[in-house]
This record gives structure tokens, C-alpha cells and sequence, in this order.
């Protein structure tokens, strides 16, 4: 080849090496991969702190949605692409361990924290828990003269007729909390009766139970369903919006952490599960979550919201059934 | 038409083009009378193209006027002149049939169907494509396209027939056909004519009038005739057929002869049709067939005009044999007629060559 | 008649494999070609397809063991009574039993759409309320969770059943139709007017044609949804009552996607037909007008249907836009996605994806092999001074009509992107920021974008136009056939090629999801087909006398290739480099599928990132992408001009 034409495919080369060489971190080893559903901004801070708490780099997956995570989960299974989960729902952590996809650790630093917080045989964790709340904007409902919702059923109130943004239960982990909880509040045969009459009220069904609290936030609809801090933390950016826990109350869940088999990095999953358990790690997580499991340690929520005793179980056994049934009835 | 019959039908008057700064025709004028064939001829580059061009009205004029028929069309865009056009690569509609083709400009002017029918038909037996109306241009050969093209250029009646190179994509045979054909339906339709041609022996072979042209001016405008034997100037000369110049100098004048010395001998000629005195250089024009050509050893009665040489080179082409003769440190080319009557001159051979008379001059130019 | 013709075909075929196998090194670098092909291209396209034909049912799997010897009372006492518990179980669709010397087996198959740990739970509580009451005693039950994939047409059945799944067929096909009309409209506008306006509109009709093509393909979406969205600048300041998501927003956003790719091929087309034909047609008294409807028009027109079924295909596949503003309005690349994420239904996907081929190889196929060699070549004559011809004013009107908002609406959208990346939240508070940039991640993802379109932009090219060489040159058998393989790639919906690719690399041996490595192999053999017809291009001009003279002066194949070949079609390689690069960056759908932690890409992470609703951090990160390719391109452009290369 002609000299320069030689050059010119040399210097691509070697800049494509050099690319490859800056950004390919040295030590394999050292870097342990999580699949999370936390949200973006809150990961943005996680993962930097967590990285000094182990010692080592933390790569975490793209932001996915409760069952977006799940789903990759179950089709990578058994040979998955990431070390452990960091944050994913609790029914899913309990139909994981029963399909044998993680591996067992009893960590030392969880023995003081209650055992409904963790699996008898250490195949998962729960660190923090979180619920799901309606979510208003209360310039724009002053500016429609609509009411501010105050229960489930408010929801359902035709006034809210295109105004309501909710996570599409498929995808989203808030959402299914809290379709169950509609369910697991006025039972199965009312609760589709009040989703029946919610649904005409959506305009539009989100991936993630984040998305609904941002879109209120800017005025793109007066009222959504959404998560305790995706809300609470927008009111205090001074976002024009009110988060509000339903009358009927509302469910939880425990977000939790499971060590996926065929794990690279045993030492840095473990240390993860002891920094998220200790003390330094729930405090930290509990700046940006509502409650977390340590006694004593607060989260940002103090006041104590109603909580119905959410069945984790009865959702890890339904969920399929549940979400072809809302597909059948809401997907037309 | 409201025109007589012996007005030009086109004139054209100072015309100038530029493309930036290359002029490519530089202030033309000429005329030309109808029913003639004019060719503008010249090197590629010379402007002739472009000079056609500014008569159809795809280039626009810098300077100038454009007669056509009496009308100044110097500012009507293409589709309002009457002309029409064959182009080099003949511009077929590939999406058209032979008959559509024919018939598009009919079309246009939005002629009733059987009227159109009828004129197709009419042009493709002049043209002497009958029955070939329903084939597409590809799966017609390149002459056969060319008579379509003619055709189409016919089919509105133009005031004025525009081709341009249309005969060079053709072999060398067909060109030779082709033309006769062009000229012949020339004749028979008493068309007015523009030929463009860079080929000189086509142009000589089709023309009433030639147009010589170089860098976008006109060398020499003249009927075949006179441009091949009284070319103006060394272009000319030179771009039209072989040639031989023999520089020299006037060195008697007597009457209607001169003596002429050229580097070997001394030529007796007639006096040209310019004033010349004895001192004056002139360049002595001669065509190489013009020259006769006999063996060294042979007797000639008139001893005048003769020059000595050797032949370097022979060429028998058939009808001619081109020889190339080395006078003196001259090179002399000659074309002689009829060689298997004549003999055929070996490389080296002696020879003797005879000018005639009456030779064309050229004034020495100061280059 | 069709006998003669097989024969033939065999013939021939045993004729170029004889040939073949004779030259062992042209044999063995063929044969590493196609098992590439097959291995990176076709496999997975086809596990897809094998995929669809499937139904996965949950099951539970019980296993007893007893010390008893008689295995007829064992089946009698203990088994008999499990399963005539389990079979009055919901959801139990069926039940098998296995039984062995040392223990009873029972598999229970429930329904497809079942929660494995509910019928888990109801066998154990069913089991254990027999427990007290066997006349035997019963140790170790075990149980186990498990699946069973049963080769079923029921996925076709359900598609067509629920209307939910048929509408999105129905409407992707009526969105690519109609993107596909609009675009070509506009495209022809923007190209006519590119050649044949007057001066001073020809530049900026260029630039904003092809503007669209450095950006990410969702970006408009993203803009749109600033300028028209329920919050949107536009909705807001006028009242609208309306906003444009769903078919208004993602018709917009395809319209300005795709523009460039209508817009360079139709440009291409016109550029084509020789000025010669206009003139004669002028000639002959048409008007512009005339010219436009009886010649241009016509003559392209072949060209035009290429270019068109070309931007079907990319509006079939379209992820991006739909999934951005969408709205809520089902289309197959999108739904097949979310089928996956929320539901983990890989069948139903598989299927979806059956009716995504569909379309867009029907239209490859008609595109490439039926319409190949319809357009009009013409004659040109030697090239001339032409001068342009002035537009008519019945054109340039209308056209200027079409082509105006369309230009400023592609500015807007620039400018929108801009915008929303250095304000806080736009229409809420308008305050200037740079907070929007400072996202560790999406740096981070910017750097892995680069690696990524960089590594694929290098191995796409090579394999490509050794390819074409191959192809081209060469004598292989079934030479159609690898071709056809080869360009597969990109006539299958990148929505396709990344569920084929979590299909078919996702167990050992072939375990290669997860790695950093297949997401460039995806991106290669997604784009592999630019190269290659680059590649032949290429090769179609260049004379094959000049190989014969290198191997008439004694050269060897290989050498050739190296010495003569590849010198001559550089220009092919740097053309793919450059577009595989360029399509890199941007690249959404097919490896949204195979991203893990640590490999996100920056068109992606905007897409989450917009997702979620942090649109200004979303402009922020295009806006930072946008730089890194211009950059790029700039610098590629540098490189190439220092180096006296050709790149485009």
C-alpha cells in the first residue's frame, strides 16, 4: 500500500488499541458486577461509595426496572452475566431461592438485624424498605380544579380522567407493589373492580415506578403513582408536589440482595452484603431511602406511614397470574 | 413565414459566453441561409459546442444577439425556441419507447393522440425505422438510436436543426453512412443545419459552410473548398488535413510569377492574392497530394519546382501511399494517388518531387 | 423444463465446488468466512425463529423414596394419592409419573402463564397434608423447580388471538408506510432542490439533509417531546390541546431519522440521470414542470422504490423513536423488547420478531434481487460546462414548501437538544446550568461507546471487503447464497439480531453474552453488508486486467490482493470504518439486549436516562455524543487529508 494510506490505517489501529487500553481496567478481578434497580442519580452515589467501602470497582448494570432485572435474571440463568443482585424486589428475591440461583452467605454483620429482614438460610438480604405513594402536583391541580387524592379510591374518581401517569406493572416493581396492594387491601374480586376504573383514569403507563414522580414533577400530569423517595426527594428539590400515602394504606417492599451463582467475585459480593448490613452502610443508604432494616439507624421518612402487612409471598406466587390477567384486562 | 426566402434564418450577432474567466466564445458573428448545412468545426475546447448550445439555449449569452428567423430569441429559454437538437449521446428517454420518444415534444404541445400516431409514423419511415416503434432505446443499436434521436429533433418542425457531434459514438463505417444519410435528408427537406464536429474530413464531407473555430473565435468561415485550399492561416491549414508549409522569402517579382527561395532551391509560383514585395517571408501551403512524386533517376522535362530527397517512410494505405520524404532537414509529406499504377517507393529510395504553380501563401506570422 | 434447469444448477455447483476445492487457501479462507457468517449471522437469526415455534411450561418436579420393596404398593400408598392431590391443584395442566426401584418421580406441568413458587408452595402444602396419612412411611421428599420446552405453533395462536399482539404488527407496518412516504417526499424535495435550486439554498439543504445522521436516532424524539410533548414549549405556550406522543411524534421523529438516508439515496438517483435528458426534453418545448412529471420522476422512479424500501426497513426496525414518544402505541420492534423485560416471554418475542423479519425481508429481497439492475443507466456524453438550468417557479415553490419546514424543524431540534442541556428544567425553571453534564456514568459510557463503534468499525470493514473479494472475484459455490447470508445482517431488525444473540450465546460453549466482545461482533455483523457492497462497488470499477497483470507478473493470489487489491479498494474500507463508526455510537437496538454492568453504551443510557424523565441530562449526554463523532469525523477527515487518503 502507498505509504500514507499505510499510515492512515496505522494510526486508526493504534488508536483503537489505545482506547481499549485506558479504559479496560487492569485487574479483572477486582471489579465485582451488580444488576440494580435503583435509579440512575441514586446509583450515580452508591456505587463511588461503596467502591471505598469494599476496595473495589463496582460496575453496575444499565438502569433497569424491577422486572426488566428479573427478566434478564431468568433468561440468563443459569449462566449469569453479573456477580450479584443489589436491589431488587423481595418476591423475586424468594422465587429466586427456591429456583436455586443464588448462593447462600450468612454474614456476621446481619445477626443483629431481625430475621424477617433476611432468608433463614442466607440466600438474601434486605437492606432498606420502600413503599409506594401517589404522587400530585398541586400547582397543576389548583390550576384544573381537581382535588388532591387521598386514597386509592380518590384514584379512582373520573375528575382524574387523562391526568394519571402510572408504572406499567409489567415492567415496573412500584407499580406491581402496588397492584398487589390494591389486591391484598380490597381483595382480588374488588381490586380489579378499582384497577378497572383506575385504568381510564391513565394516560400513560411508564417503564419505571421512578418516571411517574419526575413527569408530575415537571407538570406533564397532575397525579401519579410512584415510590416514597423518587416523590420525597423531588419535594425537597422544591419540586411543586406532594406525595401522599392512600387512607386504605399502602404496601411495601424489602429491597434486598442475593450473591448469583457462578459468582467471579465471592470476596467483593460478601463484603458488599457486610457494608450494606453494617452501621456506616445503613446510614449512608438511609440518606436516600425511607427506612432501612438496622434497628436504630433512620431513614428519611420519620413519620411512620401506614403500612398494611404486605404478603411478599402471596406476590412472588401470583405475580404471573396477576399480570397476564391485568394484560388480558388493560392491555386491549 | 414572414420572412423572405433569401433572409438568414439565423444570424448571430456578437455573441459572447464565459464560464468565470474562460471565455469560451468570444464576440462570433455569422449568419446562415436556409436550407443550409453549417458545420462548426474546430479542436475540443474550441467553443463550438457551446456556440451551438447558446442557439438552443442551454448556455446563456454574456454579450450578443441571437436572430432566429427574424425574432431575437436571445433571453427565450430553451422549450420556447424554435430549434431542436440531437445531442452527442443522443439523450434518449431509456423510460420511453421509440414512439414516445418521437413523439414527447408532440405530446407537450399536447397534440391530439391520432395526429401524433400519424406524425411518429411518418418520422420513423423517414428515418427508415418503420415498425420499430414499441422497442426501448436499449434494444436498439447505436445507429439505430441515432435515427431516433433524428427523428425527434424532427418531429416539432424546428426553424433550425442543432447537432451536435451526433455521428461520434458511432463506428467508423456508420459514421460514414450515417452522414450521407444526415446530408441527403438535409437536402431533401431543405433543413437549415448546425453540425458540430471536432472530425475534419466529416465536416469537409457534409458542409456547405464551414466554420473553423479556435479558443473560442472564428479562424475562417468558407465553403469546403475554400477553406481546404485557401486556409487563412496555419490553424487552419494545419486543422483541416495534412499539410506541408515551406517557409522562404520573396526574392523576385515579375509580374504575375515571383521567385520564392525556400532553404534548397528556389520555386517559381504565381504572386498571391495579397500585395507582396521582394523581401517579404512568407510560408509556402502545400497539401501533400498536391505534390508529385518520381524516382531520382528519372528525366523530367520542366526542371522548375523540383526538390531531391530520400524516402524515410512509406505507408501504403490503398487508395494512397502516404510517403514521408526527407529533403534536405525537411520533412515533406506526400500522398500518392494510385500507387499500384505507379510503383511503390522503398525506405531510402532517391526520389524527385515537383511542386506546382499555383501554391497557397501564408504570410509569416511575427510568432 | 425445470428438470433441465436443476440439472443445470447442479452442474454448475459441482463444477465451482470442484473448482473450489482445488485452492486450498481460497477454500480455507471461504470456509472461515461462512462459518463466521453463519456463526454470528444466521444461527441466531434462526434460533429466533426455533424459539418461536416453542412453548415453555413451568414445572415441579416431587420425588419420593421409600425403603418399601413392593413397588406396586408404593405406587398404590404413596404415589397414587400425590398425585390425585396435585391434579386437583390450580393450574396444574398436567402430570407425569416416573417411577423407579428407589423412588417415585412425579413431574407437574403448569400452566404457561403460572408462578412456579405458587404451584411449588401448593404441591408442598398438598403433599405435606397427605404426609400424616401414607400407610407407608415417606422420606427425603425433594422438590425442584425446573421447566419443560415443548415445540408448539400456540405462540402464532395467542399472537393472533389478543389483539394487543396483532396491532402492533398492523401498526408498524402502517408507521414504516407511512414514514416511508413521507420521508420519500421530503427527501426528493430536499434532493431536487439540492441540485437544481438556486445557489444559495443548495449548501444548507445539504447539510440539514444529512444533519440527522450524526446524531442518535431518538434524539428527535427526545426534542419533540421538549418542543410538543404534554410539558413541551410549544404545548405549553400555545395551549394546545393535543401533544405529540404516540403516531404524530414517532411519524416526526422517523420522518427527520431517516431523512438523510432518503435524502442520499435519492440525491444519488437524480444525480444520475444525465443533464443531457433534460435538455433534450427542454428541447422538445416541456416546461419544467413537464420535465419533473415525464422525465425525472419516471426515470428515477426505480431508484426512488429502492431508496424507499430501504427506509421501510429502517422504520420497521426503529426502536428509539417508538420507545421514546411512542406514547403507549404498540409496535413490533419496541413490544418485542418490553415482552422481554417485563415479562421475560422470549416466545412470544421470538414471534414478534417472526413478523418483524417478515416485512423487511420481503422488502430486502425485492430490493436487492428484484429491482437490482431496473434502474436506467444512461449514456452520458462527455462531460460538459453545463450550466444550471433555472429551477421553474411551479417547482421551486411547492418544493420550497415541503422542504423549509422540514429544514427548520431539523434546526429545532438541534437547537432544542441544546437547550435542554444547559437549562435546569425547561419551562419549570429556565435557569442556565452545566449540572446536566456532569454524570459520571454517561462519561464513562461515553468512553465505552467509543471502544465499541471503534472495535466494530475496524473488524467490519476488513471481513467485508475481503468479502466482496471473495465474492467477487472468486469461484465458490452457492456464491448467492453466501451473499444473501452476509447482508441478512442488515436487513434483520437489530430487535431480532439482539434477542438471536441472547438466544444463541447464552450457554457454553458458546456463552458469550455478558462479555464485551459480542456487543462488537453484534454491531460488525450488523453492518458487515456496508463493507461489502462498498466492497463490490469498488471492484466492479476496478479492471480485472490490472489483478491479471500482477499475477501475469508472476505474483501470487494472497500478494495480489495485499499488493494490488486492497491499495485500489482502501477507499471501500475507510467508507465502512467511517460508517460503522458512525452508526456505532448511535446504536440502540440490538444491543440494548446485550448490555451488562460495566458495558452500557451512551445512546443507551440516554435512552434510560430520557426514560426516566431527566431530559436535560439527556441533552446534556447527546450533546456531548454528538461532539465525540464530530470530533471524530473531524479527526478521521485530518488523518486522511494529511495522509493524502480518501475516506468519503
Amino acid at each position: 500500500m502507498q505509504r500514507g494510506k499505510r499510515l492512515f490505517w496505522f494510526v486508526l489501529v493504534a488508536f483503537t488499541i489505545s482506547i481499549f487500553m485506558i479504559s479496560t481496567p487492569a485487574q479483572a478481578d477486582k471489579v465485582l458486577k451488580v444488576y440494580t434497580n435503583a435509579d440512575i442519580n441514586e446509583m450515580e452515589k452508591w456505587a463511588p461509595e461503596a467502591e471505598k467501602a469494599i476496595g473495589m470497582k463496582i460496575q453496575w448494570s444499565p438502569r433497569m426496572s424491577s422486572n426488566e432485572l428479573w427478566s434478564r435474571v431468568q433468561a440468563e440463568a443459569p449462566n449469569f452475566n453479573a456477580d450479584m443482585i443489589w436491589g431488587f424486589l423481595n418476591a423475586h428475591a424468594m422465587v429466586g431461592t427456591q429456583r436455586g440461583y443464588f448462593l447462600p452467605y450468612k454474614s456476621p454483620v446481619w445477626a443483629d438485624i431481625p430475621a424477617e429482614f433476611k432468608d433463614p438460610a442466607g440466600y438474601w438480604h434486605g437492606y432498606n424498605y420502600w413503599f409506594a405513594a401517589v404522587v400530585a402536583n398541586k400547582d397543576l391541580l389548583k390550576k384544573k380544579n381537581l382535588p388532591l387524592p387521598k386514597s386509592w379510591l380518590d384514584l379512582t374518581n373520573p375528575v382524574y380522567q387523562g391526568e394519571i401517569v402510572m408504572p406499567n406493572p409489567g415492567t415496573s416493581g412500584t407499580a406491581f407493589l402496588s397492584v398487589s396492594a390494591i389486591m391484598q387491601i380490597f381483595g382480588e374480586k374488588k381490586g380489579w373492580e378499582v384497577l378497572e376504573k383506575l385504568n381510564k383514569n391513565v394516560a400513560q403507563y411508564t417503564k419505571s415506578g421512578s418516571a411517574p414522580s419526575q413527569l408530575v414533577a415537571q407538570g406533564e400530569y397532575a397525579v401519579g403513582i410512584s415510590w416514597d423517595q423518587a416523590i420525597y426527594g423531588r419535594v425537597e428539590k422544591g419540586f411543586p408536589i406532594e406525595g401522599i400515602i392512600p387512607s386504605e394504606g399502602t404496601a411495601f417492599d424489602l429491597e434486598s440482595v442475593a450473591i448469583l451463582k457462578g459468582c467471579k467475585n465471592l470476596e467483593g459480593a460478601q463484603k458488599l452484603i457486610d457494608w450494606l448490613g453494617s452501621k456506616e452502610g445503613m446510614t449512608f443508604i438511609g440518606k436516600f431511602r425511607s427506612k432501612v432494616t438496622r434497628p436504630g439507624i433512620l431513614g428519611r421518612v420519620q413519620l411512620d406511614p401506614d403500612l398494611i402487612k404486605y404478603d411478599a409471598l402471596w406476590a412472588g406466587e401470583n405475580q404471573k397470574r396477576i399480570m397476564s390477567e391485568w394484560k388480558n384486562r388493560f392491555q386491549k | 413565414m414572414a420572412n423572405g426566402n433569401d433572409s438568414p434564418v439565423l444570424e448571430l450577432r456578437n455573441v459572447t459566453k464565459r464560464f468565470g474567466n474562460l471565455v469560451a466564445v468570444n464576440n462570433i458573428s455569422f449568419s446562415l441561409e436556409r436550407g443550409k448545412l453549417v458545420t462548426f468545426v474546430g479542436p475540443s475546447g474550441c467553443g463550438k459546442t457551446t456556440l451551438l448550445r447558446t442557439v438552443s439555449g442551454f448556455a446563456e449569452l454574456d454579450e450578443g444577439q441571437i436572430i432566429l428567423d427574424g425574432e431575437d430569441i436571445t433571453n427565450m429559454p430553451p422549450n420556447g425556441r424554435d430549434t431542436a437538437m440531437v445531442f452527442q449521446a443522443y439523450a434518449l428517454f431509456p423510460h420511453m419507447t421509440v414512439a414516445h420518444n418521437i413523439g414527447f415534444g408532440l405530446r407537450v404541445r399536447k397534440k391530439s393522440k391520432p395526429e401524433i400516431d400519424a406524425e411518429v409514423e411518418r418520422l420513423l419511415a423517414l428515418v427508415q425505422m418503420d415498425g420499430l416503434g414499441d422497442r426501448k432505446p436499449h434494444e436498439l443499436s447505436g445507429g439505430q438510436q441515432q435515427r431516433v434521436a433524428l427523428a425527434r429533433a424532427l418531429s416539432l418542425h424546428p426553424k433550425i436543426l442543432l447537432l451536435d457531434e451526433p455521428l461520434s459514438n458511432l463506428d467508423a463505417n456508420l459514421r460514414v453512412s450515417m452522414r450521407e444519410e444526415v446530408r441527403k435528408l438535409q437536402r431533401r427537406l431543405g433543413l437549415s443545419v448546425i453540425f458540430v464536429t471536432h472530425d475534419q474530413e466529416e465536416a469537409m464531407s457534409i458542409s456547405d459552410l464551414l466554420v473553423v473555430m479556435d479558443h473560442g473565435v472564428v479562424k475562417q468561415i468558407g465553403s469546403p473548398t475554400e477553406i481546404y485550399e485557401h486556409p487563412i492561416d496555419e490553424f487552419v491549414a494545419n486543422f483541416i488535413g495534412h499539410i506541408n508549409f515551406f517557409p522562404g522569402e520573396v526574392i523576385d517579382l515579375s509580374g504575375d510569377e515571383m521567385t520564392f527561395k525556400i532553404s534548397q532551391t528556389n520555386l517559381k509560383v504565381e504572386v498571391p492574392p495579397f500585395p507582396v514585395s521582394v523581401g517579404d517571408r512568407l510560408k509556402a501551403v502545400v497539401r501533400p497530394e498536391s505534390i508529385d512524386i518520381v524516382s531520382a533517376e528519372k528525366e523530367l522535362s520542366d526542371r522548375e519546382n523540383v526538390l531531391e530527397g530520400r524516402v524515410e517512410f512509406g505507408m501504403y494505405i490503398g487508395s494512397i501511399m502516404r510517403l514521408t520524404i526527407a529533403v534536405g532537414d525537411q520533412t515533406v509529406y506526400v500522398d500518392e494517388a494510385d500507387p499500384q499504377h505507379k510503383g511503390i517507393f522503398e525506405d531510402g529510395q532517391k526520389v524527385k518531387l515537383v511542386l506546382k504553380k499555383r501554391i497557397h501563401m501564408l504570410r509569416e506570422t511575427s510568432d | 423444463m425445470s428438470l433441465s434447469l436443476q440439472n443445470s444448477f447442479l452442474h454448475e455447483l459441482a463444477s465451482d465446488t470442484r473448482h473450489f476445492l482445488r485452492r486450498p487457501g481460497l477454500a480455507a479462507l471461504t470456509s472461515v468466512a461462512v462459518i463466521l457468517i453463519l456463526l454470528f449471522i444466521v444461527f441466531p437469526v434462526g434460533s429466533v425463529l426455533l424459539k418461536s415455534f416453542t412453548v415453555t411450561y413451568p414445572t415441579v418436579t416431587v420425588r419420593c423414596q421409600s425403603k418399601v420393596s413392593n413397588r406396586a404398593d408404593f405406587k398404590e400408598l404413596v404415589t397414587g394419592p400425590i398425585l390425585g392431590a396435585i391434579r386437583s391443584i390450580e393450574g396444574v395442566e398436567e402430570t407425569r409419573e416416573l417411577t423407579d426401584e428407589e423412588s417415585s418421580v412425579v413431574v407437574v406441568r403448569f400452566r404457561r402463564d403460572w408462578d412456579d413458587l405458587r404451584g411449588l408452595n401448593d404441591i408442598k402444602r398438598a403433599v405435606q397434608k397427605l404426609q400424616g396419612t401414607f400407610a407407608l412411611s415417606v422420606e427425603n421428599i425433594k422438590y425442584e423447580l425446573g421447566q419443560e420446552t415443548i415445540k408448539s405453533l400456540a405462540t402464532y395462536g395467542r399472537f393472533f388471538s389478543k389483539s394487543y399482539y396483532y396491532r402492533a404488527l398492523k401498526n408498524s407496518i402502517v408507521l414504516a408506510i407511512v414514514t416511508t412516504t413521507i420521508v420519500v417526499f421530503v427527501a426528493f424535495c430536499f434532493a431536487y432542490l439540492g441540485l437544481h435550486g438556486p445557489g444559495f439554498i443548495k449548501a444548507p439543504l445539504r447539510v440539514l439533509g444529512l444533519l440527522p445522521l450524526i446524531a442518535p436516532p431518538f434524539i428527535f424524539a427526545l426534542s419533540l417531546i421538549l418542543i410538543g410533548g404534554r410539558m413541551g414549549i410549544l404545548t405549553r405556550l400555545l395551549h394546545l390541546p393535543f401533544n405529540l406522543y404516540g403516531w404524530p411524534g414517532v411519524i416526526t421523529a422517523q420522518m427527520i431519522t431517516f431523512l438523510p438516508l432518503g435524502y442520499l439515496l435519492i440525491e444519488n438517483v437524480l444525480r444520475s440521470i444525465g443533464s443531457h435528458l433534460d435538455e433534450a426534453a427542454s428541447d422538445m418545448g416541456a416546461s419544467g414542470v413537464d420535465i419533473l412529471f415525464k422525465v425525472t420522476i419516471p426515470l428515477s422512479a426505480p431508484g426512488i422504490l429502492k431508496a424507499a424500501l430501504l427506509v421501510f426497513i429502517m422504520s420497521i426496525a426503529d426502536f428509539g423513536n417508538p420507545m421514546l414518544i411512542g406514547g403507549g402505541v404498540s409496535f413490533l420492534a419496541t413490544d418485542a423488547y418490553f415482552l422481554w423485560i417485563s415479562e421475560n416471554n422470549l416466545e412470544m418475542a421470538a414471534v414478534f420478531c417472526v413478523f418483524l423479519v417478515l416485512p423487511s425481508l420481503i422488502m430486502f429481497v425485492i430490493h436487492q434481487y428484484i429491482l437490482k439492475g431496473r434502474e436506467y443507466t444512461t449514456i452520458g456524453g462527455k462531460p460538459q460546462q453545463v450550466e444550471e438550468r433555472r429551477i421553474s417557479p411551479k417547482i421551486f415553490y411547492p418544493m420550497m414548501a415541503v422542504a423549509i419546514p422540514v429544514a427548520l424543524m431539523i434546526i429545532t431540534c438541534f437547537g432544542m437538544i441544546l437547550i435542554g442541556a444547559f437549562t435546569k428544567i425547561l419551562m419549570i425553571d429556565n435557569s442556565f446550568t452545566l449540572e446536566h453534564f456532569q454524570s459520571t456514568n454517561g462519561l464513562r459510557s461515553l468512553l465505552t461507546s467509543l471502544k465499541f463503534a471503534f472495535g466494530a468499525a475496524l473488524i467490519a470493514p476488513i471481513f467485508g471487503v475481503t468479502l466482496s473479494y471473495i465474492l467477487v472475484r472468486k469461484r465458490i459455490p452457492l456464491k448467492r447464497v453466501v451473499e444473501f447470508m452476509a447482508l441478512l445482517g442488515f436487513a434483520v431488525p437489530g430487535t431480532v439480531m439482539g434477542i438471536g444473540y441472547i438466544l444463541f450465546f447464552n450457554s457454553p460453549p458458546l456463552k458469550l453474552t455478558g462479555t464485551f466482545i459480542i456487543l462488537i461482533i453484534n454491531e460488525a455483523a450488523r453492518n458487515l453488508s456496508v463493507s461489502l457492497e462498498a466492497g463490490v462497488a469498488k471492484l466492479h470499477q476496478i479492471d480485472i486486467a490490472i489483478e491479471e497483470a500482477a499475477i501475469d507478473m508472476g505474483a501470487s493470489s494472497f500478494r495480489t490482493f495485499t499488493r494490488v487489491v486492497l491499495p485500489l479498494i482502501s477507499s471501500a474500507l475507510a467508507a465502512g470504518f467511517v460508517y460503522t463508526f458512525m452508526v456505532g455510537m448511535i446504536a440502540v437496538s440490538a444491543v440494548i439486549f446485550l448490555i451488562t454492568p460495566g458495558n452500557n453504551l451512551a445512546s443507551l443510557y440516554i435512552l434510560a436516562v430520557a426514560e426516566e424523565g431527566f431530559l436535560g441530562m439527556a441533552c446534556a449526554i447527546s450533546v456531548m455524543l454528538i461532539a465525540v463523532v464530530m470530533i471524530c469525523l473531524g479527526g478521521l477527515k485530518l488523518l486522511a487529508h494529511y495522509t493524502k487518503t480518501t475516506i468519503f
